[in-house]
């Protein structure tokens, strides 16, 4: 068992790691062969003996696959170059400084959602088809389709132009957080209570649950030991795609409450053809999203042991 | 005598409950049980009534979206501008209906077209993600083998990185317009249909009446074509009706980043973000779009929910 853990194991992280070399190839290519380039002459009007400097300093003026093989070898060294965007520092300081931002507000964003969703969710279930069930399907419903800038605008709107509860945005007080969680969060809350919700409906209508009252137990022991923990495990599913999402940032959440995380780099990098920044995003993100793949199958082996296969998981 | 009776009656009762049953086809039964969902039918209203908007976008409008009066600009919607002279019925038909934008445009017509642009990418970017994801997850589901190993790593490829954020990245590299913002929402986004798809075709193959096709001596293009993708249907028009939202949404979010469609040419994201600076007096020139986006995007979504539980009255959330 443990020896064809280990070997799934390693297949899906070596995959990954294909996937990620494959991936990063791609966008290096992309990005080089777009018109255009970092240090033009539209952006800095210098003479050309300069720009050559400039573009030999960063190596910009050498073939693109030496520049690649020179880049992914610098990668295994853990050097991320230097941003064009911002040269008085290193990607990776730029990273280390904007990234526990966008953290912050992802890990607060999680928490709270998830635990409203799972709670609102489990309310629902109990006590289908009454009032506290279509309220919680009329809020999801809401949450699932409105779009983040949109609940953040009206947040905005309502709760610092009209009634002045809020500062409209910025960084470091307690209150300032209050609005992006809101409009970030509603979206996740809105798919966990309506998961948690379909799946609690269906253990509770499962053979075991009526055997398990029939029998006479205690309404919180059918509830805690036999319905919850077999509904909730579904969940794992669809809670690990999200997390990823949620800790890269949101650009819109990000730039609507000016939100020094790490969101407005996807976009700026982009704009500045900022290459050494760009691949250090697509890493990034790379790496959180195949990693939270793998690890939610993981997971997912782990608590339910019908999925207990050494091969394909998925 | 009764006992005679009593068959007789139940082999009546048993005609009569299959000539219903006749008339009643599936289709049939499938509409009757869409219009039975309160909110589809809503939705349904709702998506005529913006799809028309759009369509018709020329005659509705007042003036062309693109037309600026600087000195008008900023006026009030005369309905609810107290210094205006108009009342009732005639501020409905005056010359601005719902006052003007930052620049002098009139804001209804923009709102109007902005439907258009609404319109268009939420109808072409799912026919295109069709387009590309479709025949990739049929060719995966119905050939299996190496055929599917290549679009599964293909799928897990385009997985590593979200999709809007691909989009974003290749929209500020190649220029945003229209088109860019439909092709690349199209290019970025068709791994959820060649997922179904994949799935669709892999279970169909398996069935008997696919069998009893290719017994019967039909190529395996018919079978694929007259029978696998018109029981693959239902599944795949639902989820092109739920693409549409999506679409829409991925518009109106690239407008309000800055990255979508391009002046003069109105889009509801770029109208929210353009007239939030004004939110504190102009509050309508944000909240009018604002709530478009919502409308269009529930109604979008209802519909699409209400035409799953109708064609797959099986199928589970």
């Amino acid at each position: 068992m443990s020896g064809a853990f280990t070997r799934y194991l390693a297949g899906r992280v070596f995959g990954l790691l294909m996937v990620i070399l494959a991936l990063s190839a791609v966008v290096f290519f992309l990005m080089h062969q777009v018109p255009g380039g970092p240090f033009t002459f539209e952006k800095q009007p210098l003479p050309p003996e300069q720009m050559a400097n400039i573009n030999r300093k960063y190596g910009l003026d050498q073939p693109v696959y030496v520049q690649y093989f020179k880049w992914l070898w610098a990668i295994l060294h853990f050097d991320f170059g230097i941003p064009f965007q911002s040269p008085s520092e290193t990607v990776v300081s730029l990273v280390q400084r904007a990234w526990p931002v966008t953290i912050i507000v992802g890990v607060i964003t999680i928490t709270i959602s998830y635990t409203l969703g799972i709670l609102f969710g489990i309310t629902a279930a109990v006590w289908q088809n009454s009032w506290i069930d279509r309220v919680v399907t009329f809020v999801a419903t809401l949450g699932l389709t409105l779009p983040s800038f949109i609940i953040g605008f009206l947040l905005v709107y309502f709760l610092s132009v009209k009634l002045r509860w809020l500062p409209t945005g910025g960084w470091g007080k307690p209150q300032q957080l209050i609005m992006p969680v809101i409009a970030y969060g509603l979206g996740p809350m809105a798919i966990v209570a309506r998961y948690t919700r379909a799946s609690m409906l269906e253990v509770l209508r499962s053979e075991y649950v009526r055997l398990a009252r029939a029998r006479g137990l205690p309404w919180h022991r059918v509830m805690f030991r036999y319905t919850l923990r077999n509904a909730l495990v579904p969940l794992i599913t669809v809670l690990g795609p999200s997390i990823p999402d949620v800790l890269t940032g949101s650009i819109f959440i990000e730039g609507m409450f000016s939100i020094p995380g790490l969101g407005r780099f996807f976009t700026s990098s982009a704009q500045f053809r900022d290459y050494p920044m760009i691949m250090a995003m697509m890493l990034l993100v790379a790496l959180l999203w195949g990693a939270t793949y793998i690890i939610s199958d993981v997971l997912y082996g782990l608590a339910d042991p019908r999925m207990r296969v050494g091969g394909e998981v998925r | 005598m009764t006992s005679v009776q009593l068959p007789s009656d139940a082999l009546e009762a048993s005609q009569a409950a299959s000539r219903i049953e006749a008339a009643n086809s599936p289709l049939r039964q499938s509409i009757q049980r869409f219009f039975r969902n309160r909110l589809a039918a809503i939705g349904l209203v709702f998506v005529v009534v913006i799809t028309g908007g759009g369509l018709l976008a020329p005659v509705i409008a007042t003036t062309s979206y693109d037309f600026a009066v600087l000195k008008d600009a900023l006026k009030f919607p005369p309905c609810a501008d107290p210094k205006s002279s108009l009342s009732f019925p005639d501020c409905m038909f005056a010359k601005y209906p719902l006052g003007t934008d930052a620049i002098g445009r009139d804001f209804w017509s923009r709102l109007i077209y902005g439907a258009r642009t609404s319109m268009i990418v939420g109808f072409s970017v799912p026919l295109i993600t069709l387009a590309i994801g479709l025949p990739l997850g049929a060719a995966a589901g119905w050939f299996g083998g190496r055929v599917d190993a290549v679009v599964l790593r293909l799928v897990e490829f385009m997985t590593a990185v979200p999709s809007i954020l691909l989009a974003l990245f290749l929209l500020t590299l190649f220029g945003h317009d229209l088109q860019n913002v439909i092709m690349f929402q199209g290019i970025t986004g068709w791994v959820g249909v060649c997922r179904l798809g994949r799935a669709q075709f892999m279970t169909l193959r398996e069935r008997d009446f696919v069998t009893a096709a290719r017994a019967l001596g039909m190529s395996e293009w018919s079978i694929m074509i007259r029978h696998v993708m018109v029981n693959a249907a239902g599944p795949i028009i639902v989820m092109f009706t739920l693409g549409i939202p999506g679409a829409i949404f991925g518009e109106a979010g690239l407008s309000f980043l800055g990255l979508g469609v391009n002046d003069p040419i109105p889009s509801w994201g770029k109208m929210v973000a353009e007239s939030s600076r004004f939110a504190a007096v102009y509050w309508y020139l944000a909240m009018i779009p604002t709530g478009c986006i919502a409308v269009t995007m529930l109604a979008f979504s209802f519909l699409g929910d209400g035409l799953r539980d109708a064609l797959d009255p099986q199928g589970q959330r």
